[in-house]
């Protein structure tokens, strides 16, 4: 394949489908989100995604054998989900074949749920949810539920990508980041974040049952948590602590 | 002399062995648990800052301060926690057959210029915080 992405698709998605995207980051806040959306909505898988960048890896789920980077779905909504942190080279080929997936498939938005790195997570009770926009019209979106924008700073890794390729590309995407532990995962930060979506997109999830498992959840992610962690140390996500330049 | 040879030769063969067991752990990498012991690396995070190290600790399934255990013994600080049930990974991962955990326990080296007495911790939302001061006084300088 070269570093080539291939996307394989078992089912379409109807058109002006969500695309959500799940995908290990800063307190695998996006995964554990997204993991509890496709298990509450029962989805099935509908695709996935190969390259020889990502780790020679598969995995088993009772008995059966599962490519580690899958999309989901349930013709309204598709779920792009990775068991495996992502290696930083291949970021920019899966953000390029992922807009375009998305453009060619007709999704109307795409949405990464992701974490905010907050020094003060431990006294939060709720994390509070921000919303990144590439278009304008995103923003608005955002704004009229209730969302608040996030103004200025820096985005890093692969939902950054993502994002600067839809805007290349002209393509709806929002990115919800919720406060959250750096690398210790956060099931809390991802019940903010399912709640942030069910304003945005009326996709109601309760997520009590999140909450109660969330020390399980810790428990069981922490081998995936410091993979994650080893790959955004090498990413550029030490950005997101930069003030940016102060021009327009 | 033959005492300051041997002494040399030892500190070497020392630094060689850890060397080896770091190399090792880089190229297989390894799990946050021990296996023949039965206990699980918590998940951990050390900042510095000017006048402290800041090491946190993620301890899901253990419920209070009084089932952890903070030590300093020579250069090291010993962390030890009682976890509230028997977990096992083996429904999930076939790696950790026939094996479970009751115990998280992590060792961390300390640099010298601490304050041992000056160690603080506290326990919150299943977060172990251990603030460690810096010995030694600081001094403004004046800017001319």
């Amino acid at each position: 394949m070269n570093g080539k992405v291939e996307i394989v698709e078992s089912k379409r998605v109807k058109k002006g489908a969500l695309l959500i995207n799940g995908l290990p980051d800063v307190g695998l806040v996006g995964s554990i989100a997204a993991s509890f959306l496709v298990d509450n909505l029962n989805m099935q898988e509908i695709g996935y995604i190969d390259s020889d960048l990502l780790p020679p890896v598969v995995v088993f789920h009772g008995e059966e054998f599962k490519m580690p980077l899958r999309i989901m779905g349930d013709g309204e909504r598709a779920v792009l989900l990775s068991e495996v942190a992502l290696p930083p080279e291949f970021f920019a080929p899966l953000a390029k074949a992922v807009v375009n997936w998305a453009i060619e498939n007709g999704i109307s938005h795409i949405i990464s749920l992701g974490g905010l790195p907050t020094p003060k997570r431990m006294e939060i009770n709720k994390p509070e949810v921000g919303g990144l926009g590439v278009l304008k019209e995103d923003r608005e979106f955002l704004r009229s539920r209730g969302i608040k924008v996030i103004s200025d700073g820096f985005l890093a890794g692969i939902y950054a990508l993502i994002a600067k390729e839809s805007f290349r590309r002209g393509q709806s995407c929002i990115v919800l980041l919720a406060e959250s532990h750096l690398n210790y995962p956060d099931p809390g930060a991802a019940a903010s974040i399912l709640e942030a979506l069910s304003k945005l997109f009326g996709i109601s999830v309760d997520v009590k049952p999140l909450l109660e498992k969330a020390e399980e959840l810790r428990l069981k992610l922490r081998e995936l948590m410091k993979r994650t962690t080893e790959a955004l140390r090498v990413s550029g996500k030490d950005y997101e602590y930069t003030p940016p330049l102060m021009y327009r | 002399m033959v005492y300051e040879f041997f002494e040399a030769f030892r500190r070497i063969r020392k630094d060689i062995e850890r060397l080896i067991k770091e190399l090792e752990e880089y190229a297989w990498g390894k799990p946050l648990a021990d296996l023949r012991e039965g206990y699980l690396e918590p998940l951990t995070q050390i900042n510095e800052t000017p006048t402290e190290i800041v090491i946190s600790m993620d301890l899901p399934f253990v419920r209070g301060k009084e089932d952890i255990e903070v030590s300093v013994r020579g250069n090291e600080i010993f962390v030890e926690a009682e976890i509230d049930r028997e977990v096992s990974f083996e429904d999930i991962c076939a790696f950790y057959r026939g094996t479970s955990f009751r115990r998280y326990r992590k060792v961390i080296k300390l640099p010298e210029n601490i304050d041992i007495e000056g160690i603080k911790a506290k326990f919150k939302s299943g977060i172990l915080e251990i603030k460690i001061p810096k010995k030694g006084k600081s001094y403004r300088v004046k800017i001319e």
